[in-house]
């Protein structure tokens, strides 16, 4: 799923205006996130496997992309809004 | 061998799923891409051509909205004496009518018929049907009685048509009562995905744009040859976007062409708006598929946007379906690639929001606009979709029934507008 997010991120956000050493750190910061995320949900479910048994591990392996898609959207949405504020505040500066 | 089908089927879902994620992908990647050309394009008042033009506006128990509509038409910039207003007063029960009838006495381009209950209350395509009878324009436009256009908005939408082989034009839609409700914020994002992207970039790409019913309009002869409008199907806009493209015609997108909608404001009128469009939709995917695929008329590529098209409302029954096999499979013997088909399904679930744009598109086209703080509610669209998952399984099961049964006479659910929308207008 960090590929999906990776590939979805630079290609439809990078082409977005905004400095391009934002958009890497926003992408960095997406990574981070995306690898705790995963590491505190795996160690979850490796300790509920452990206790109660398999049927947790399978539970893993389906709940797993749809807890990855919970960080994905919100990041990816208020990466957009964030870029989408700096432009305006960019472009009443300007003026 | 019952693991076997299951794979097959979960596979060929998922397959079919995937298809759906790459041409919204391509769709957000096409808009952006062309971001910066779509310039807002001069109005008509220094060409030569300027049809006439006779506007549609069907109204059944539209008290609370009419008159803003008619306020807003006696501003039109267009010139008047080659415009027409035909406001079908569809046997209403309250004041519609004489507000109407109002603005009748005022301008004299404005002409009100008065259908009674034994002709009327038969739907929008009746009512269309029956003002289209009494149209003289060249281009005949069509609104919503609880919408609000633009002043220009004629000139946007007529200019189209300068090029003969346009058969149909679409203008912009976006929600006037957007701050009202959680729900209303979310329709909002569903019609920021749904035009600003999915519209645009279908008629960038030269794909099906769609006529979506209103803030749009024919050719007049063009729709008199197809018949009008069709009064059995639900969808009656879709079903005269692909008699449109059947007949060698294509539909153009404005996206500068801007008009507001009251959008609604319950879950329980989300539920039945979106059963008439998903059981409408189906209905014209039963009509229209085949003829669409074997079509001399329609290119490549537009067939498999077509089939895409016409079957977007199936989707979150599929979604559904494959949800039921997936589970189990997962039990039994799960193969390697279930994991990424299972990663497929659920951004699917994503993917089937906003006039089934999936999360990325809505954003881009937020971001497009302007917004800044849309993106924020995006997360929620996920409940959208989950809800329209049994509103399409029922208009589905309810269709079948339909065509088992022979009874195939449909029921007009008119959607409520209690004209709150009113107070969020600043000229």
């Amino acid at each position: 799923m960090l590929i999906v997010f990776n590939f979805l991120f630079v290609s439809l956000t990078f082409p977005l205006n905004g400095a391009l050493t934002t958009k890497v750190l926003m992408l960095s910061l997406g990574n981070m996130i995306g690898l705790l995320w995963n590491y505190v949900f795996f160690l979850f479910f490796y300790t509920l496997t452990d206790y109660f048994g398999e049927f947790f591990s399978t539970s893993y392996l389906i709940l797993s992309p749809f807890a990855n898609l919970i960080w994905i959207v919100t990041f990816y949405s208020l990466s957009l809004s964030f870029l989408a504020n700096l432009e305006i505040r960019q472009a009443r500066a300007e003026t | 061998m019952i693991t076997v089908i299951l794979e097959a089927l979960f596979l060929i879902l998922t397959s079919l799923m995937t298809g759906y994620l790459i041409r919204h992908y391509f769709f957000t990647l096409t808009v952006l891409r062309n971001a910066g050309k779509h310039k807002k394009a001069p109005a008509l008042e220094n060409t030569a051509f300027q049809p006439t033009v006779s506007i549609l506006i069907p109204a059944y128990n539209e008290e609370p909205v009419i008159g803003r509509i008619l306020q807003r038409m006696s501003e039109l910039t267009y010139p008047t004496d080659k415009l027409q207003i035909i406001v079908i007063d569809d046997a209403s029960k309250d004041k519609t009518g004489k507000i109407a009838d109002r603005y009748s006495n005022i301008h004299n381009y404005v002409k009100v018929l008065h259908r009674d209950e034994k002709e009327g209350g038969r739907g929008k395509a009746s009512a269309l049907n029956a003002g289209l009878k009494h149209a003289k324009g060249e281009i005949v436009l069509c609104f919503d009685a609880d919408y609000y256009p633009q002043r220009d908005i004629t000139e946007q939408l007529a200019k189209e048509f300068e090029d003969p082989k346009v058969g149909a034009v679409q203008g912009r839609v976006t929600v006037l009562n957007e701050p009202k409700n959680m729900l209303t914020r979310l329709v909002a994002l569903e019609r920021i995905g749904g035009y600003r992207i999915a519209q645009q970039a279908r008629d960038d790409l030269g794909l099906i744009t769609q006529f979506g019913g209103t803030v749009g309009g024919f050719r007049r002869s063009l729709l008199e040859f197809l018949g009008g409008w069709d009064e059995s199907i639900l969808a009656e806009d879709t079903d005269l976007t692909f008699q449109v493209y059947l007949a060698g015609y294509k539909v153009r997108y404005v996206n500068d062409a801007e008009c507001y909608e009251e959008a609604v404001e319950s879950w329980r009128g989300y539920w039945k708006q979106r059963y008439r469009w998903s059981r409408g939709h189906m209905q014209c995917a039963f009509k229209h598929m085949l003829k669409v695929l074997g079509s001399k008329n329609l290119r490549f590529k537009e067939k498999i946007d077509a089939f895409f098209l016409l079957n977007v409302y199936f989707m979150p029954v599929l979604v559904l379906l494959s949800w039921i096999i997936s589970i189990p499979l997962f039990f039994m013997k799960p193969p390697q690639w279930l994991g990424v088909g299972w990663a497929v399904l659920l951004i699917s679930a994503y993917s089937f929001v906003g006039n089934f744009a999936p999360f990325f598109e809505v954003g881009i086209g937020a971001y497009l606009d302007g917004r800044t703080r849309a993106h924020w509610l995006i997360s929620l669209l996920i409940f959208t979709f989950l809800y329209n998952i049994p509103i399409c399984t029922k208009a589905f099961a309810d269709l079948v029934m339909s065509k088992i049964s022979g009874e195939n006479k449909v029921r007009w659910d008119k959607t409520a507008h209690s004209g709150d929308g009113n107070s969020y207008i600043m000229n």
